[in-house]
């Protein structure tokens, strides 16, 4: 049962970020990306992280997703085709796919076992009563320096937009 | 571990440096609100300041090493080395930059900001122990950096690079992420020094889906350190981006860059160090060559500088291509490259900046044409650099690739050193010309030499330390060698 | 191959029958749950919907509906046979599949929140560790819907519409997720049903959390885009927001899926602030007797109160203009959730009495409210 799932949602990831590459219009491919978050959430529950995948949920289908197509609305990019740009690479892209694509594939044929299973964080996990708990903790202990690094980068990216985006007054 | 709040002190004081840095971003945006509007400079000479202090902090660092964060960052001689030198770069880009701003029009608190942030972006980047930390530093620079390539926002070409190296960024970051992910799958480890224990204490570490991680990653930094083919962004941004940030572009993510490919390929991944060796030579050769190649034909100074830095990248992967058998000889050769690298490659920018003026660029060589003429102290600086730049003996560009190719003959790569040579000689050429443009032409009208006194003491400290270190190398290659001893 | 196919259809029957929906396995048990939620809520919004109308009337001096059965009672079945009647337009312009999805986007994000809500004290379909933030997450993707709807519609208002309907939900979902981070720390889980259970411990939340309740209120009233805050469908100026174009059954869904939006609200204030299913003054003694009453009756009743909220809110208030929207939301509602939290996790290190601290934020609240009066009083005459 599992793997039917595994096998499913997965598969249903691929296909959606086949289609937001290959998808035609630009809103169509915000849409596809839709789907790829969720089914790759669904995966991350069925790997028994929810907290991870309600985040995933709410960051990237909630939010980022809503402010692509709030961008791209507001740029009205109705009229472009996007593939007329792409016309001259196009064949040339997709033989390196799939060569890329080749070469993934053999790799992960060859031996698909992982050489060292994670323990620590399972059991974690059960000392401290749930998912969500965990990251918690680890956030602010573990891992504190890279989430205020995090957190700093956040604060760059405001500046930087702020900086590209105002109107830079005249003023003697 | 228990990580309580003792600890955590602890850990805060052994990164006070890049608190330093962090306060005075904190202080320049406040006095950027607070301050009445108008003249902006004061906040310049804070930022400078700041890079000051923080070196200074830096410097009371005691030698012990350890790591902290629960190994999220380690503090030892090879990051200490590379942390003295982005102060330096940064120092260096900060003076630059003072009379620039203002004559560019960009003289606004943010612009000092933020090359604070890609400094400390990179002071992550150089002592990150851990895969994550490393992946953050390295974004946050990108980020940092990219706004600071589009501050001429009236300008289409800095609009231009800014996107493509935007855009080439988060692709590079993507791979980077991807080739994480992939190591982390394979070894259940993001920390580098746990990576290496873990693949040590294996029977069989050829492992396709590590070799494969390998290389993502090697593509991942290449777009930060430029060796062909991840180097189409390079002349781009640095004809369209501000001069003193193309200059902190030429150096500061490339010697961050080349910091972790150190660490990574040296500590983490030494045992794998058949494939990274082979892998690397090819790049260096492709790297060199095309670099040295285009180089040939440029007109434009910055798209030269450009070319040309990506050749030098070339001969630096040499070197590391060397330290596969002679770690010691190949890592010193390849970090002293870097230092001296600092003073004369930042150094033509510098001169750039001193000819530019509010409504034109000097960036042809035909309007380098009679420098000599007209200001002969700026044409001898700028030939000091170019001649250390082209490697000729007396300067310091010739002590480092003469290190960078004892290196690689200890290790046998002959063939290696024999197209290492044959590029310097390419490279020569079009270095020369431009000497040759300052001093045999005719002078063009027009050409007038703008210069501050912060431009001045910056170009000073660059040209003295060419000299210096070309005249008494033994003393910066005896730090360069001093920082690796641990790290190897 | 045609055997196969039957072979194939009996075989996936057996699965179904016999596999999935058993009631002895949890799954059935959930299923049925499920389909009994589903068809109370839907008649709950049926007859919510009558109530509104009739409530406004009332509140306008009129009778509302009254041709339909006994005062008018049957109202809505009449509504909802005509829309299932009616033709479903799509426009020439549209894109078709975006436009056929959107309304079932809308009305399925609605729906599957309600699967972590406790009802009742025995009455939940599933109780998962991270309950509230799987409602935030799937109810946040529920705005996919009207982008689609308004931007497959080919129509500028539908456009425009779901422009602003997003924009206003982007930014009061930030206050709104900061004024439940409160009652979060004070449970210490995202479970729905522990958050109700400690009420029991702590009192409702709407004691302790004064401000974090009325922040959420109006940002609930924003996210379902309830008058006064009904930018989107300002009739005046958008016709009818990002569904202009719909009509028939798909009209349907979509005003479906804001009623169930609207419980969703409500079921949230009172599942966070109001106690969930338990009886008032739940940690006295002396009124031990309300848990004779089943909980089931002290959560609807809460929720209809809130509901009731919702109505007459409608009916009193004008709309407010997009500006001082997102005035209120960035420069008012932002900062007072974060002082709440920062108040709250306060006190949850400091230990003091609950007593005290319920003190201490109305006395924060009141100063707030008459800093607040004053410089609006300040501004006021300013401008003139």
């Amino acid at each position: 049962m599992i793997h039917l799932f595994f096998l499913m949602f997965s598969l249903i990831a691929v296909i959606a970020s086949w289609r937001v590459v290959a998808a035609k219009h630009i809103i169509h491919a915000v849409l596809w990306l839709v789907v790829t978050f969720f089914s790759t959430a669904c995966l991350f529950v069925m790997l028994g992280a929810e907290f991870l995948a309600a985040i995933q949920i709410l960051v990237y289908a909630g939010a980022i997703i809503i402010l692509y197509v709030f961008a791209i609305m507001l740029v009205n990019v109705k009229d472009l085709d996007i593939k007329a740009h792409f016309h001259k690479h196009r064949r040339l892209a997709k033989l390196l796919g799939l060569v890329i694509f080749a070469e993934l594939g053999l790799v992960f044929l060859q031996r698909f076992t992982f050489l060292q299973a994670k323990g620590p964080l399972a059991v974690q996990q059960a000392e401290w009563g749930g998912n969500s708990e965990v990251i918690g903790r680890l956030l602010y202990t573990d891992y504190i320096l890279p989430f205020e690094l995090a957190s700093i980068i956040l604060l760059v990216a405001i500046i930087g937009a702020v900086v590209l985006a105002i109107t830079q007054e005249k003023r003697a | 571990m228990q990580y309580n709040f003792v600890v955590l002190l602890g850990d805060i004081k052994q990164i006070s440096a890049e608190m330093v840095i962090i306060l005075t971003i904190v202080v320049i945006m406040l006095m950027d609100i607070l301050a009445p509007r108008g003249d902006k400079t004061l906040l310049a000479y804070i930022s400078l300041g700041g890079t000051l202090l923080a070196a200074l902090v830096c410097c009371t660092w005691n030698g012990v090493e350890q790591s902290i964060f629960s190994g999220a960052l380690v503090v030892d001689r090879f990051a200490f080395f590379f942390k003295l030198m982005l102060f330096t770069i940064t120092a260096l880009t900060q003076l630059m930059s003072i009379n620039y701003v203002k004559l560019r029009n960009i003289n606004r608190g943010e612009f000092h900001a933020l090359v604070l942030f890609a400094t400390l972006g990179m002071l992550i980047m150089v002592s990150g122990a851990d895969l994550l930390s490393i992946y953050l530093g390295l974004e946050l620079n990108a980020i940092a950096c990219c706004v600071l390539v589009a501050f001429l926002r009236q300008n289409v070409k800095s609009n231009e690079a800014a996107l493509k190296y935007f855009v080439l960024s988060l692709f590079s970051s993507g791979i980077l992420l991807y080739g994480i992910s992939l190591v982390y799958g394979v070894t259940g480890e993001i920390n580098i020094y746990k990576i290496a224990r873990y693949l040590s204490g294996q029977q069989n570490v050829s492992h396709p889906m590590l070799h494969l991680g390998l290389v993502l990653l090697v593509v991942g930094f290449g777009f930060k350190v430029a060796y062909v083919p991840f180097h189409m962004w390079v002349p781009d941004v640095y004809e369209g981006a501000p001069i003193s940030v193309a200059a902190f572009l030429s150096l500061g993510p490339k010697a961050a860059g080349f910091a972790v490919l150190v660490r990574i390929v040296m500590v983490a991944v030494f045992t794998l160090k058949v494939e990274w060796s082979i892998l690397f030579s090819l790049l260096a050769v492709v790297t060199m060559t095309l670099g040295n190649l285009t180089a040939l034909c440029q007109e434009n100074i910055r798209r030269l500088l450009a070319y040309s830095g990506i050749a030098h990248v070339g001969y630096m992967l040499m070197g590391l291509v060397a330290a596969a058998n002679y770690p010691q000889l190949g890592i010193t050769s390849v970090i002293f490259y870097l230092l001296c690298y600092v003073f004369f490659n930042i150094g033509p920018f510098g001169i750039i900046i001193l000819l530019c003026n509010k409504h034109k660029i000097c960036e042809f060589i035909g309007d380098f044409d009679g420098l000599s003429v007209r200001s002969p102290l700026s044409a001898f600086v700028m030939t000091i650099f170019l001649l250390s730049l082209a490697g000729i003996p007396p300067m310091v560009g010739f002590v480092a690739k003469f290190l960078i190719f004892m290196a690689a003959m200890k290790a046998e790569l002959y063939w290696l050193v024999a197209i290492g040579i044959i590029n310097s000689a390419i490279a020569m050429f079009y270095y020369l010309r431009i000497v040759v443009a300052m001093y045999v032409r005719a002078p063009k009208p027009g050409l007038k030499i703008n210069a501050s006194p912060s431009l001045t003491i910056a170009l000073a400290i660059m040209v003295g330390f060419t000299l210096l270190m070309g005249i008494y190398p033994a003393l910066f290659i005896g730090f360069a060698r001093y920082s690796i001893a641990t790290l190897l | 191959m045609l055997e196969n196919l039957q072979r194939l259809i009996q075989l996936t029957i057996h699965l179904i029958v016999n596999k999935l929906v058993p009631l002895t396995h949890p799954w059935g048990w959930a299923f049925i749950k499920a389909l009994i939620v589903v068809s109370l809520i839907m008649l709950a919004v049926t007859f919510v919907t009558l109530a509104e109308r009739k409530l406004i009337g009332r509140m306008q001096i009129r009778h509302g509906p009254m041709r339909t059965g006994w005062h008018g009672i049957l109202q809505p079945i009449a509504d909802g046979i005509k829309l299932l009647c009616k033709e479903c337009i799509t426009p020439a312009e549209a894109d078709k599949w975006v436009f056929l999805m959107a309304p079932i986007v809308s009305i399925a994000f609605a729906f599957v929140p309600l699967a972590v809500i406790p009802f009742a004290k025995t009455f939940f379909i599933t109780d998962i560790n991270i309950g509230l933030l799987f409602i935030l997450a799937v109810s946040s993707v529920g705005f996919l819907g009207n982008i689609m709807a308004g931007w497959s519609s080919a129509s500028k208002y539908s456009f425009l519409g779901s422009l602003r309907a997003l924009a206003l939900m982007i930014s009061f979902e930030v206050p709104m997720v900061m004024s439940m981070v409160g009652v979060v720390v004070f449970t210490g889980s995202l479970s729905m049903v522990t958050i109700v259970e400690s009420q029991a411990h702590w009192g409702w939340f709407i004691l302790s959390q004064p401000m974090a309740f009325v922040i959420y209120v109006l940002c609930g009233i924003a996210e379902t885009q309830r008058t006064p805050f009904d930018m989107m469908e300002d009739e005046g100026s958008l016709v009818c927001g990002f569904f202009t174009e719909y009509s028939g059954m798909r009209f349907a869904l979509f005003s479906l899926a804001e009623y169930i939006n609207m419980f969703l609200v409500a079921i949230l204030a009172t599942v966070l602030f109001l106690g969930g299913w338990q009886p008032p003054f739940v940690s006295w003694p002396l009124f031990g007797f309300l848990n004779a009453v089943p909980s089931v009756f002290w959560f609807s009743a809460k929720l209809l109160l809130f509901m009731f909220l919702y109505i007459w809110l409608r009916g009193t208030l004008p709309r407010v203009r997009y500006d001082q929207l997102m005035y209120l939301c960035w420069k008012i509602l932002m900062p007072l959730a974060l002082l709440n939290l920062m108040l709250t996790a306060l006190f949850l290190a400091s230990k003091m009495n609950i007593l005290i601290f319920y003190l201490l934020n109305l006395l924060v609240v009141v100063i707030w409210l008459s800093i607040y009066a004053k410089t609006q009083a300040w501004v006021s005459a300013n401008n003139q």
